[in-house]
């Protein structure tokens, strides 16, 4: 936790409402972006982001200061954005079962048309692009991502590569490099093929 | 090497986050390197700023938030904050018979010569309570009695059902009438808090506004330079404590008036930072009976 955030945090809970106000003016930004990033349209961020800051602010007294408060933050974030989306029902949320199945079919390694990179992440499983937005935009740690989304570090690494590749074939001019066959290795999210 | 020896798009995107188990191959193979540019790009692309909503959006947000804590909504108060809210209505019957008491004594010893209005004598008494405070979710937050050496009150006024008319706290000579939204309000409130234009200006600009003959010329003799809005010097408005305590605590305050907004009784706080600080004017929209924030808002001077 930077030592700012300490103090905000501190004055925070101890009840000054003047740092509450200053630490989320801090943060604002960042989960601003991260409900921008997760939801896809600006109306749908501005509703979670004004979900995520009064569960910020109802949770602080919870905060147990053993991640950073941005990481923290960053995590009610996208919680509040899991639900906005599970309310709008615009981006169903797939049960255990749906998501375990979105994780092993192949994502699309090539896209007919270039997409921009917000309608871009819309086409991912909201799984992959959790992960991604919480590594590319938050910069949180594969530990941090797996505690915020209750997943193990090795899930959120299969995520965050399969996340990337299927962004960077909807948004990147085609590779020119010559042909590559990667080895094809076993991810946690997979089961081992005989 | 042959093909099947490239890493996975896993290990080149762990070679972005910092694992470098994939990077003796990365280094002399063409192919992986343009693949890892591409996952690199993908993940420059999402980290890539985006168009962040504008200030008013941003400080109506954050006192929409911050309210939840300083003035949770009366329906939903837990028994702890109904048990403060009974022992704050103690407090104030006492005060308010401590008042009357001090009253008579004053008047009795004084006589008429040394009259002020009874508000003003309430609001006075007021000065020497203890801070009331509100709880929500294990947080408790001080929302009266500390700022700028002010007191915080919401003044004892009855609402007048059925009438229509604004009960107007007693201490404030402006009464914008209702106020339906965020634009209506910046019609009313902005040419009045402007950085440049004489007071009368300001006053007329308050539509709505019967400014009483004696605030306009306090106002004047109270600027401090020509392009920044002088101090408000009124009597102290209720809930300027908790406006403070949504983020200008320390700065001017240059406004004050009555209004409904949307319906609420409520008090119009306009601040300013002081000089030689600049940025815009922040308006914060408060419960005329709880201080909770209904809107706040910001305005470029």
């Amino acid at each position: 936790m930077s030592s700012g955030d300490d103090v905000l945090v501190a004055r925070a809970v101890a009840g000054d409402a003047t740092a509450l106000n200053d630490l989320l003016r801090l943060h604002y930004d960042r989960v601003h972006a991260i409900c921008l990033r997760m939801t896809g349209n600006e109306a749908d961020a501005l509703d979670a982001c004004q979900e995520a800051l009064i569960a910020i602010v109802r949770g602080l007294a919870r905060f147990d200061q053993r991640s950073a408060f941005a990481t923290w933050a960053y995590r009610v974030a996208t919680n509040a954005c899991l639900d906005e989306l599970r309310r709008r029902r615009r981006r169903p949320i797939a049960s255990v079962d749906e998501a375990t199945a979105i994780e092993h079919r192949d994502l699309p390694e090539s896209a007919p048309e270039r997409l921009d990179v917000q309608a871009a992440l819309a086409r991912l499983p909201i799984e992959f692009r959790a992960a991604v937005v919480l590594r590319d935009l938050a910069g949180m740690s594969y530990d941090e991502i797996a505690a915020a989304l209750d997943v193990p570090p090795g899930t959120v690494r299969s995520r965050i590569a399969r996340g990337r590749a299927a962004l960077a074939a909807a948004l990147g001019p085609p590779g020119d490099g010559e042909p590559r066959t990667p080895r094809r290795r076993p991810t946690r999210d997979e089961p081992v093929k005989p | 090497m042959t093909p099947t020896d490239h890493p996975s798009d896993e290990d080149l995107s762990a070679l972005l986050d910092g694992e470098d188990g994939a990077s003796a191959h990365v280094d002399a193979c063409a192919a992986c390197r343009t693949r890892v540019g591409q996952l690199r790009g993908a993940a420059v692309a999402v980290g890539a700023p985006v168009t962040t909503p504008d200030r008013a959006t941003r400080d109506a947000a954050i006192a929409r938030a911050v309210a939840e804590v300083i003035a949770p909504p009366r329906q939903s108060r837990s028994r702890q904050g109904w048990m403060l809210g009974v022992r704050g209505s103690l407090l104030a019957g006492g005060a308010a018979f401590t008042a009357v008491a001090a009253a008579i004594v004053f008047f009795v010893f004084a006589g008429s010569h040394t009259h002020q209005p009874s508000n003003q004598a309430l609001l006075k008494q007021k000065a020497s309570e203890p801070a009331a405070t509100s709880t929500s979710g294990g947080l408790a937050y001080t929302v009266g009695g500390q700022a700028n050496g002010r007191t915080e009150s919401a003044p004892a006024m009855a609402a007048i059902p059925g009438s229509g008319a604004l009960p107007t706290p007693p201490s404030l000579a402006t009464d914008l009438g209702d106020v339906p939204d965020g634009a209506a309000l910046r019609a009313r409130v902005g040419p009045s808090v402007r950085r440049s234009g004489t007071s009368e200006q300001r006053t007329a600009a308050a539509s709505g506004g019967t400014p009483t003959p004696a605030a306009a010329p306090q106002r004047d003799a109270n600027a401090s330079s020509g392009d920044v809005p002088p101090p408000y010097s009124g009597p102290p408005p209720p809930c300027e404590a908790a406006a403070r305590s949504l983020g200008p605590a320390k700065d001017r305050l240059v406004y004050a008036a009555a209004a409904r907004w949307q319906g609420t009784p409520a008090v119009v706080l306009a601040f300013v930072p002081e000089p030689p600080a600049a940025g815009p004017v922040r308006v914060y929209v408060m419960d005329q009976g709880s201080c909770r924030a209904l809107f706040s808002d910001s305005y470029d001077q």
